[in-house]
């Protein structure tokens, strides 16, 4: 290599080391969901679950899935034609019917009828019995915050027409928390893009940037946590507590999610054009510097300022860790005890250990962060990477110090945690019977979350004027009909939106493939990549889209593939599936079809692996095909 | 030409949202105890007068991430 060569290969390295992103945020919500009035031994989280997701108008993720998916929005229903029989109640599962008639994407039962809605850019599916919401990717904390409230309008919407064809005396019910009270917790997730480089960082190079995540993720619950009456999952005993998750993490990392959860999940998923970092094959320069941390900590929220200081600080110690400006001395010594400790207690005063020996309370360590944070925004750390940090900033310093005065009046207007307990406590003072145990007292704490605006205890208070709103109604009502401008979630909302849904053959966060007749008469497919979450904006795309008079023209302008080269092996193989099973299929996989193990993505993933390595089997399919 | 014909707003709102008229207000943050459950009462009232042990039998969900 001569010297010119390697100055720019050092430059290049350089140049990739100070790589920074703007702190883009997706986020989804788990949805606790059941019908009252019916009485099953197994819950009713599956029904309840499949009728709002019918509700939802989007697209289904693939296509191969639609004639079968049990679900009731118009382009399903155009798809299927009026005779499709929709099945009964407990329709869904009847996928699973006739072996694997719909292949392994149906076997997922954490990720069922997935759909993608056109008017904003997010998705809608099931997660094992729950609906979950998926926001469309937002650049600011403050769109976030509109975008989070926006999807409850859309699954609140979905909800009264499921409850309008339920018979009497049976009523759907969702819960905008994050447990059941009977020791099973669903997530709320945010998800940030990261550069490669801090993503190893955090999980492969430097262990004490995932220890200094942690520890301000647990300290964070005193203005995160929607508080919760009681405990859960083994943890001791206590009348209320502030956090929703705090009893169901158990280890520090992990990429597991529904079970040992960690505080810091580390699914390797950037959704970004690759499944993984390692899969080089589908490189491309930009994407390749791109990762994707997926957040399971937080509680839901419903309160604006909890929620856009639970995603807004995280943007802002996110990109301190991006910019390698790590204090090691906020460490603790162990998060995972730590954050139990500190939920337990609200009165704020219990403390945890640092590594260096200093004990702690919650407010003290945030205090600790908040100065580091102070130091790295005011030399212009979040420029250009976290939007409004000054303000977010400003607005997490005045609630710090409002815990530290022990102002919790003051703070039932931001902080769902506090608004909840003081609702708790003022409905306890006027009733003696009522303890921390009595059952009105935990269905209190629901009926706070309830997305029913009639029912909902925390609607009361936001429609009342009580709660401090960072977003409008009006901004709010917009990402209910428009996805973010800033983000590819604009271009992914326009082409649903522009095109007839049979076109669309499948859709997900980073493609959509489309199914046409070309000019030729011949049916083609091409796969528009929507690799990077920050491109395809609608400064980028909005006169393209204007220019198109078809959509081969407008792929064209947007520079997807003429047609797609034929799917790979092992796409063939998923493919092959869907479409309506496979005697080879079934012969080397039929037993392990019947039962699902904890993991499916993993298993799947093994499974793929396995089919790609068996050539007698993949010619088989192929032949079959 | 159906490409056009997509319902958009021309312009998103990009400024700040209008703060809501209580939230400087002190005193409507420090309400006093009354008033708060005042404004919550209609909801609270609904599911103190409701079954909780029969809502708290319905909630069981399978869990999630």
């Amino acid at each position: 290599m001569n010297q010119r060569t390697k100055q720019q290969a050092a430059t290049g390295e350089l140049e990739r080391e100070r790589l920074r992103l703007p702190m883009l945020c997706g986020a989804d919500i788990e949805l606790g969901n059941f019908v009252l009035g019916l009485n099953r031994l197994d819950g009713t989280g599956d029904i309840a679950s499949q009728a709002l997701l019918r509700e939802i108008e989007g697209l289904p993720r693939r296509e191969s899935f639609r004639p079968m998916a049990e679900c009731d929005c118009s382009s399903c229903r155009e798809e299927s034609g009026p005779q499709k029989n929709r099945g009964g109640e407990r329709g869904g599962k009847a996928i699973f019917k006739g072996g694997s008639k719909l292949g392994f994407k149906s076997f997922n039962p954490q990720d069922w009828g997935r759909k993608f809605l056109p008017a904003n850019g997010g998705c809608a599916y099931i997660d094992l019995d729950h609906l979950e919401l998926c926001l469309p990717e937002v650049l600011s904390a403050y769109d976030h915050v509109a975008c989070w409230h926006a999807m409850l309008r859309i699954a609140r919407e979905a909800m009264a027409k499921a409850n309008e064809k339920l018979p009497d005396g049976k009523k759907i019910q969702a819960l905008v928390n994050n447990t059941d009270g009977r020791g099973n917790s669903y997530g709320s997730h945010l998800d940030f893009l990261l550069t490669r480089r801090t993503w190893n960082n955090i999980f492969l190079r430097k262990i004490h940037y995932l220890l200094w995540l942690a520890s301000f993720q647990v300290s964070s619950i005193i203005f995160t946590g929607q508080g919760k009456v009681g405990s859960e999952n083994g943890a001791q005993g206590v009348a209320f507590q502030l956090s929703q998750r705090a009893d169901f993490f158990e280890t520090l990392m992990g990429t597991q999610t529904t079970f040992n959860r960690p505080i810091v999940n580390s699914r390797d998923e950037p959704l970004c054009g690759r499944r993984s970092w390692r899969e080089s094959d589908e490189t491309d320069e930009e994407t390749a510097e791109m990762a994707r941390l997926h957040v399971i900590f937080f509680d839901n929220t419903l309160s604006h300022v909890a929620s856009l200081l639970k995603v807004g600080v995280m943007q802002i110690v996110l990109a301190m860790i991006e910019a390698e400006e790590v204090n090691p001395d906020l460490i603790l010594d162990d998060p995972v005890e730590a954050v139990s400790r500190w939920s337990h207690d609200p009165t704020l005063q219990a403390c945890a250990q640092l590594t260096g020996g200093r004990a702690v309370t919650a407010i003290e360590l945030q205090m600790l962060f908040l100065a580091e944070a102070r130091k790295f925004v005011a030399k212009g750390g979040c420029e250009g990477i976290v939007p409004r940090a000054e303000e977010i900033m400003a607005l997490w310093e005045d609630t710090l110090l409002k815990l530290q005065a022990g102002n919790l009046t003051a703070l039932a207007t931001r902080l769902d945690w506090v608004l909840k307990l003081s609702v708790l406590q003022q409905v306890m003072a006027g009733r003696e019977d009522l303890t921390w145990d009595a059952p009105q007292l935990k269905h209190l704490d629901h009926m706070y979350a309830s997305l029913d605006e009639a029912e909902g205890i925390y609607w009361a208070y936001e429609k009342s004027g009580f709660v401090e709103r960072v977003a409008s109604d009006e901004r709010i009502e917009n990402f209910v009909h428009h996805p973010p401008d800033e983000t590819r979630a604009w271009a992914r909302s326009a082409l649903l939106s522009c095109v007839e849904a049979e076109v669309v053959e499948e859709v997900n966060w980073d493609f959509i493939r489309f199914k046409y007749r070309n000019e030729q008469n011949r049916v083609i497919r091409r796969t528009l990549s929507l690799a990077s979450p920050l491109g395809f904006t609608r400064e980028q795309m909005e006169a393209i889209f204007e220019r198109a008079e078809s959509l081969h023209e407008l792929l064209d302008a947007l520079g997807a593939p003429p047609e797609d080269r034929a799917p790979a092996r092992k796409e063939t193989l998923l493919t092959a599936s869907a479409n309506g099973g496979s005697k080879a299929l079934m012969r080397l996989y039929g037993n392990q079809l019947a039962t699902w193990p904890n993991e499916p993505d993993a298993e799947l993933n093994g499974r793929s692996q396995s089919f790609v390595n068996d050539e007698e089997a993949i010619e088989d399919l192929e032949n079959e095909n | 030409m159906r490409f056009l014909n997509r319902n958009r707003e021309p312009e998103q709102d990009e400024t700040p949202a209008p703060e809501n008229p209580s939230a400087g207000n002190l005193s409507q943050l420090r309400l006093a105890g009354e008033e708060l459950l005042a404004a919550g009462a209609d909801a609270i009232s609904r599911a103190l007068s409701t079954d909780s042990e029969a809502f708290l039998a319905a909630t069981k969900q399978q869990g999630g991430q």
